[in-house]
């Protein structure tokens, strides 16, 4: 028993120790981002026309400025071939290959289908994409597009829309996303956005 | 979408619910078949509160994003059940909910969910006919509501009673996903809703082989994964070897051999404004092996082609492996010679050309999907595509 007991003890242990590692060394980021505040992500750059929530590692970032049902931002660079959309854990079917998953090749109509994907597989009803056109991403070639997407699980579903600008630069997916609800919270936060979308800089690779 | 993942949507909560009325552990105790006056009946001898949520549950399908509202097919397949069970008709409910999974359930209080991606793998209203029959076999044997009385008093009741109190749905994936995989059937029961299923179907003369045909099919592809993923239904409705044979069997008896009613034109119809979506969220789930399958499958039926090979096309563009590129394109073209073609075959067909380097061929393709849809919420894409020659 006692020997069970440390062994429990150490393992703990060790666990925290390597959690506490895993903060201290830049994993994670700082929990409010100023007002005009530049925010780097890999060479992906943006400022904030506001004051928000953060949270993220090294490749993604959540903003919010009423908690992330309310609106949600997003910054998801450097995104690999094999991995999914918002870097999650490989769901059993993407670690057979199948699944969202972005893959080499794919141009802006299919980033936008792989989304749209996604969303439906991530629970959501009535989801639709519009409005898919070239827009530059700093100074590289990118594209927008909108989302619209219901929440299963209330009465009559609360209808969301959602933006993004996206670009695939040498096999990888960057991209910014925000999503609200259609009622109030979008049209509400739809201009900082926009002025968020137009900071953003990235320099040319070619 | 982490904050939209939702292991407590409402779908999930009916799973719950409906998997956790038919724990098969405990004795059988019988009961009468459910009749006109069955509501009456339950409500006064089971508690009010329980039944109260079984309304809880079907006031949430009623209201979901996810019902398909339409009245044309709402009608066909009311109809259905109309001519399946024409004496507790009105005592039923059938909601056609759009999910890709292969679905069906019933809950006591005769409220049915049929999942779209069910109706996608119909190949006739004999076989649609053939699981609604089955369901309702289920309910008339009150199967699920003898279920409901011996599990409201396990732990596992309290739980989704306890969900259910805390609104649309709260709690973990793995607790609902837990209890949707664990409930079942008994055997006994199941075998009874084949029996007494079979028999409805042959009362009103489809054809008997439906009812082994479609497990048969579901079942190929279920194959395919060795996780439960494509059908929700295999978990509380087992398909063993032995039920595929006592299928096969009844469909050989003296009385049903004779039944031919398929049904296959009335099906295609009332399905066919919704095929292409369903076959969208079917090839969402990028789920390849088991879409080819059900694609091929879906291919030999004669309604439809040109939905199907525009399908195809999707599947194999989609999952891009050695060769795929090639075979989306000529399943693009196939479905591009139909006159039904819808045109967004020539904007994939142009963008499976462009990936294999035939820019001449891409380009005309764009341009045919231009001139079809020159207000495509996509056209200033396809334009900068053109432009970049």
């Amino acid at each position: 028993m006692h020997g069970n007991a440390y062994h429990t003890l150490k393992t703990l242990r060790t666990y925290l120790l390597i959690v506490g590692i895993a903060l201290l060394s830049g994993c994670g980021v700082s929990a409010i981002v100023k007002e005009n505040e530049v925010i780097k992500v890999k060479d992906v750059s943006v400022t904030s026309p506001l004051r928000f929530s953060q949270f993220g590692a090294s490749r993604e970032r959540y903003w919010t400025l009423d908690g992330l049902m309310l609106n949600d931002f997003r910054i998801f660079t450097d995104i690999k071939p094999g991995e999914n959309l918002f870097l999650n854990t490989k769901s059993y079917a993407e670690r057979r290959g199948e699944g969202s998953l972005y893959k080499k090749g794919m141009d802006a109509l299919e980033i936008q289908e792989l989304f749209v994907d996604a969303l439906k597989n991530a629970g959501l009803a009535e989801v639709s994409s519009s409005d898919l056109k070239p827009a530059p991403f700093g100074e590289r070639s990118g594209f927008r597009f909108n989302l619209q997407f219901q929440t299963p699980g209330t009465s009559g579903g609360l209808i969301y829309h959602a933006m993004v600008l996206a670009e695939v630069e040498s096999d990888t997916l960057s991209y910014l996303y925000f999503d609200a609800p259609a009622e109030y919270f979008f049209s509400r936060d739809q201009a900082a956005i926009e002025k968020l979308f137009a900071s953003l800089t990235a320099p040319s690779t070619q | 979408m982490r904050s939209h993942i939702s292991p407590s949507t409402w779908l999930s909560t009916l799973l719950l619910l409906a998997t956790s009325l038919v724990l098969s552990s405990c004795a059988t105790r019988n009961v009468a078949d459910a009749g006109a006056q069955h509501r009456e009946q339950v409500v006064e001898q089971d508690e009010a509160g329980l039944w109260a949520q079984m309304d809880r549950i079907e006031a949430l399908m009623q209201e979901a994003p996810e019902r398909v509202r339409d009245p044309a097919l709402q009608a066909y397949v009311d109809g259905l059940k109309c001519k399946l069970a024409p004496d507790i008709c009105a005592d039923i409910r059938i909601y056609i909910l759009r999910q890709s999974q292969f679905n069906a359930f019933m809950t006591p209080n005769g409220a049915m969910g049929l999942f779209t991606g069910l109706l996608l793998r119909c190949e006739d209203e004999a076989q649609l006919a053939s699981v609604i029959g089955h369901e309702i076999a289920h309910y008339r044997k009150r199967h699920v509501l003898e279920n409901w009385r011996r599990a409201k008093n396990t732990a596992g009741w309290v739980t989704v009673i306890g969900l259910l109190a805390g609104g649309s749905g709260v709690g973990g994936l793995a607790t609902i996903g837990a209890y949707v995989n664990f409930a079942s059937f008994s055997r006994t029961q199941e075998k009874e809703a084949d029996e007494v299923g079979f028999e409805s179907l042959v009362q009103a003369n489809y054809a008997s082989a439906a009812p082994s045909q479609i497990w048969a099919n579901v079942l190929a592809e279920e194959k395919l994964n060795p996780r439960p993923f494509l059908s929700g239904l295999f978990a509380s409705h087992p398909s063993s070897p032995e039920r595929q044979r006592y299928l096969a069997e009844m469909s050989k008896s003296p009385r049903a051999s004779s039944n031919v009613e398929r049904g296959q034109t009335a099906f295609a119809n009332a399905i066919a404004a919704h095929r292409s979506d369903w076959l969208d969220d079917e090839l969402a789930r990028r789920a390849y092996r088991q879409s080819e399958l059900l694609l091929n499958r879906l291919g030999k039926i004669p309604y439809g082609q040109s939905q199907i090979s525009h399908a195809q096309g999707e599947l194999y563009r989609k999952r891009g492996q050695i060769g795929d590129l090639e075979r989306a394109a000529a399943a693009y073209k196939r479905a591009a010679n139909d006159q039904n073609v819808s045109n967004e075959v020539f904007r994939d067909l142009g963008l499976t050309l462009k990936k294999l380097g035939d820019s001449a061929g891409a380009n005309a393709a764009f341009q045919e999907y231009l001139k079809r849809s020159p207000q495509a919420d996509d056209a200033a894409m396809i334009r900068s595509y053109l432009n970049a020659r």
